[in-house]
């Protein structure tokens, strides 16, 4: 680098350097405060009405557990889990 | 010469960085601030730097702050010091001040706590001063909950341009929650480097934010360093030299800021 081009580089980095604090100072400096928090009301989701429960299928790949040919009912309510090498099938939802 | 009536004012000198000369503007301050009025000095900052600066120590906490904060029925006429300097009154700090401060802070009592002492001491005084610790932490939050203005200080180092930057938002978010009043009055630069281009460079990037930097700029001075050895402030110590003209400049300026928003 030539003595010409210190010369014409030094204002430059002058510039940058003031730059970079003042970027520093307006990030530190008042911004909106923070708000204590309100209260606000947020609108509860009305659930829709449900009618009969409709059938649902689900069905599971588990690559890392795999299955025994095996189908058994859910506890929980109607409902059957049929279980075969990595794929679960559950059937719920259904009246008896 | 007549006195010029000074509008009443609790100015709070504070910074979240240590050793940018806070002290050392508050007690200058004061004393300035004294040749005009009566003014009562007040030391938050457990360190007790600014009761040096007048040559006043507390010997236990009982002389202090730290007693007045712990008990609500104690009197503070009875703890402050009388003339310390021409005009002004000091009430001093002590380093157990620390351990009554996180007490309070544990309490709920800490925030408050500086002005219910203040309150009845403030019709004897024009000028409040409080000193604070070099951080923006609870027992500054009790001393700017006591003031109505703030002043920040800045130094050659850019950190101490960033803490007058975060004193700014500080006061903002406070304000914001209704714990004070207080407004940032100034940014004054503490200790002028003339010469120096980081001086430049800090007073250059602060000059270009919004926040309040004042024209006043109280040079670098070794005669600082010596007041606080002889225990009085360079205005009394060294009344005509530059840096002691500049903090009595700086006075002023702040008064008249002080004056613009609180009428």
């Amino acid at each position: 680098m030539s003595v010409t081009d210190q010369a014409t580089a030094r204002p430059m980095r002058t510039r940058t350097l003031r730059d970079d604090l003042l970027d520093d100072l307006r990030q530190a400096a008042p911004m909106p405060a923070a708000q204590p928090a309100r209260e606000v009301s947020v609108p509860v989701p009305v659930e829709p009405a449900r009618g009969p429960e409709a059938p649902t299928v689900d069905i599971a790949v588990t690559p890392r557990f795999w299955w025994g040919l095996r189908m058994k009912t859910l506890s929980e309510g109607p409902g059957v889990v049929i279980g075969a090498g990595p794929v679960r099938i559950s059937l719920t939802g259904f009246r008896r | 010469m007549p006195v010029p009536t000074l509008a009443r004012m609790r100015l709070a000198v504070c910074s979240s960085k240590g050793g940018v000369g806070k002290t050392t503007t508050a007690a200058n301050l004061a004393a300035a601030l004294g040749r005009r009025g009566r003014v009562l000095a007040v030391d938050v900052d457990p360190q007790d730097s600014l009761g040096r600066a007048f040559g006043v120590i507390a010997k236990s906490k009982d002389d202090s702050l730290a007693a007045l904060l712990e008990d609500p029925l104690a009197d503070p006429r009875a703890v402050v010091r009388h003339d310390v300097a021409p005009g002004v009154d000091l009430l001093p700090a002590h380093p157990e001040l620390e351990t009554t401060a996180a007490y309070l802070a544990s309490t709920g009592g800490l925030t408050t706590s500086v002005r219910r002492v203040l309150r009845p001491l403030l019709d004897g005084y024009d000028h409040v001063v409080l000193d604070t610790r070099g951080d923006l932490g609870a027992l500054t939050l009790a001393a700017v909950c006591a003031a109505d203005t703030v002043l920040t200080v800045f130094t050659s180092d850019p950190g101490s341009a960033l803490g007058a930057a975060r004193v700014a938002a500080f006061l903002e978010q406070h304000r914001a929650y209704e714990n004070t009043t207080a407004v940032l009055i100034g940014v004054a630069c503490a200790s002028w480097d003339q010469h120096g281009r980081a001086a430049r460079e800090v007073a250059g990037a602060l000059a270009g934010t919004d926040l309040p930097v004042l024209t006043t700029r109280v040079p670098m001075s070794r005669r600082v360093p010596t007041s606080t050895l002889s225990k009085r402030p360079v205005v009394l110590s060294s009344p005509t030299s530059p840096v002691a003209t500049a903090y009595v400049a700086l006075a002023d300026e702040v008064v008249h800021a002080a004056e613009r928003v609180t009428s």
